[in-house]
């Protein structure tokens, strides 16, 4: 480096230390997936298998008729925008697919094996 | 009929079903939710413990083929509670990113490091082909290996 180069926020160029990194190593951080709370449910999420796409219709209830799910919950149940930081997409796709993968709905069984039998919604 | 294994040191029972995976036990019952039952499928290395000395993806193992074993996960591997050479390689490296991988990482690392003291990168990243890392941070990862041998 030449001259004087100045850098006015230190705390840019300070080298901390990850201090959630024991923990992670070490196997005592608790994800959400590692808690079990009584009482909890599962729940499974269909997502878009297309790109792109207009949601015409979204017909729920062979879902909500399966055994051991106890709810069904769809753009209708999630208004407003969610996001880290910046709120700009939906929870479920609402009206439209945006990419291939998108969340559209999500049921909640009373056991893991009811949430992932494919979310079963049409 | 009740299964019996030794884990982390310590002998444990359960009446689970013979064929449940070994990581729902360890997890459910035995409340080491330290390996991560990510894929299920035996790729991606997140539930990787030890199995008799052996790194095994505990998500494939049936119960019953633990019984008798002898189980280390990763939060059996550092003395006291503190950490082992490479997870304290792995800090020092600032490898750490989201940190699901790791269970697994420093399960099939602490086996290369007390097995192979002598093994190069190419070891090293042979050693981790079972592991995914989805924040791809191989490279510190392997550089905190290295470390971890030379200081050894």
């Amino acid at each position: 480096m030449t001259g004087d180069v100045k850098v006015s926020d230190t705390s840019a160029t300070m080298n901390f230390r990850r201090r959630d990194a024991a923990d992670k190593l070490s196997g005592r951080t608790r994800y959400a997936i590692d808690r079990y709370l009584p009482g909890m449910l599962h729940a499974a999420v269909l997502r878009a298998s297309v790109p792109s796409g207009r949601i015409a219709s979204l017909d729920t209830s062979r879902a909500a008729r399966m055994p051991g799910v106890r709810a069904v919950v769809t753009a209708a149940d999630a208004p407003g925008m969610i996001g880290i930081g910046i709120a700009d997409h939906p929870l479920f796709a609402r009206d439209v697919i945006r990419y291939d993968g998108e969340p559209i709905a999500g049921n909640r069984g009373g056991h893991a094996d009811a949430g992932s039998r494919r979310a079963g919604c049409n | 009929m009740g299964l019996s294994m030794i884990v982390n040191g310590e002998r444990l029972a359960s009446a689970a079903d013979p064929v449940m995976p070994l990581v729902d036990i360890l997890r459910e019952e035995f409340h080491l939710t330290g390996a991560k039952p990510v894929c299920r499928e035996g790729f991606c290395g997140a539930c990787i413990v030890l199995v008799d000395g052996n790194p095994t993806p505990s998500c494939l193992m049936p119960a019953a083929l633990a019984q008798g074993c002898d189980i280390r996960t990763v939060e059996g591997l550092g003395a006291n509670g503190g950490l082992n050479p490479i997870q304290a390689a792995l800090e020092a490296c600032d490898a750490v990113q989201c940190g699901m991988c790791f269970p697994g990482m420093v399960v099939s690392l602490t086996h290369l490091l007390t097995t192979s003291p002598e093994a190069t990168r190419d070891d090293i990243r042979a050693a981790l082909t079972g592991n995914i890392c989805r924040c791809t941070g191989y490279e510190r990862i392997i550089e905190a290996a290295l470390l971890a041998l030379a200081t050894k």
